[in-house]
């Protein structure tokens, strides 16, 4: 099997072949479809705009299986949400990404690349990681997906190259995306 | 004048709105998903759509930041 294989829904209902994106260099992106923990649509955006003509595409895939989820109040989490309507790159319909009921492309994904921790230089690295200790141990068992903005990289031949987790901001994602365009 | 820029679907806003309410505090409360015109003035004054967004008379604060909410409204 390869990512080409895989076909996601489309905000309208219709089924996209990922083999639409053959050629391209990807990156895939679960979202959170209204406000979560580290909005990073602006970062997005701006690495959307700056490669899309040399060959990048960014899919995002908004899931509200962390929405809810809030980790506290504490002060250097923010305290307002984003509005994602300022993005220009494709955003599908909304599904799940990790467990039983998880999209087929996310398993994929997922098997592609291990879960490798959390960065713990990061902001939110050691918070992240503690509250899903206190709270949601599951989360952390295994390689499924552990927040929302986890990053997936393709390569213009459809390998998924590397992955990077909600603590790795996407501005850090642009030297490796270069390398591949 | 006090508007709250905000959507259903979002935790900040409700605690935003709540405090208001708490402090008997009138506002006009805007949801930006359904009021085309709400997201424009949204846009201007908050070019990255950050909510909830509070106007007081023209002081704005984003997000639920209690100590800018009872400065602006000398509470």
């Amino acid at each position: 099997m390869s990512i080409y294989d895989y076909t996601a829904k489309s905000i309208s209902g219709q089924e996209i072949p990922l083999s639409n994106y053959k050629g391209k260099v990807l990156l895939i992106v679960n979202t959170a479809s209204k406000c979560g923990f580290t909005p990073q649509y602006k970062e997005l955006q701006e690495l959307y705009l700056k490669y899309a003509d040399k060959g990048l595409e960014i899919l995002g895939f908004p899931s509200n299986q962390f929405a809810e989820q809030e980790p506290g109040t504490n002060e250097e989490v923010q305290n307002f949400c984003q509005l994602n309507f300022g993005v220009t790159f494709p955003l599908f319909a909304k599904g799940d990404v990790r467990g039983e009921t998880a999209q087929p492309l996310f398993k994929y994904l997922t098997s592609q690349v291990p879960f490798r921790g959390f960065d713990p230089h990061h902001p939110i690295g050691e918070k992240l990681q503690a509250i899903l200790e206190e709270k949601f141990p599951e989360i952390l068992e295994g390689d499924s997906i552990k927040w929302n903005f986890t990053k997936f990289l393709i390569d213009r031949s459809g390998n998924v190259v590397e992955r990077y987790e909600p603590t790795t901001s996407p501005s850090a994602i642009a030297p490796a995306i270069e390398k591949l365009l | 004048m006090i508007k709250v820029y905000s959507i259903p679907d979002c935790s900040w806003c409700k605690k935003v709105k709540t405090y208001l309410t708490s402090k008997n505090v009138d506002f006009t409360d805007i949801n930006v998903e359904d009021d085309p015109e709400g997201r424009q003035e949204l846009m201007s004054l908050s070019p990255e759509l950050q909510i909830p967004l509070v106007n007081i008379n023209g002081n704005i604060v984003v997000g639920f930041n209690k100590e800018k909410l009872d400065e602006y409204l000398q509470l």
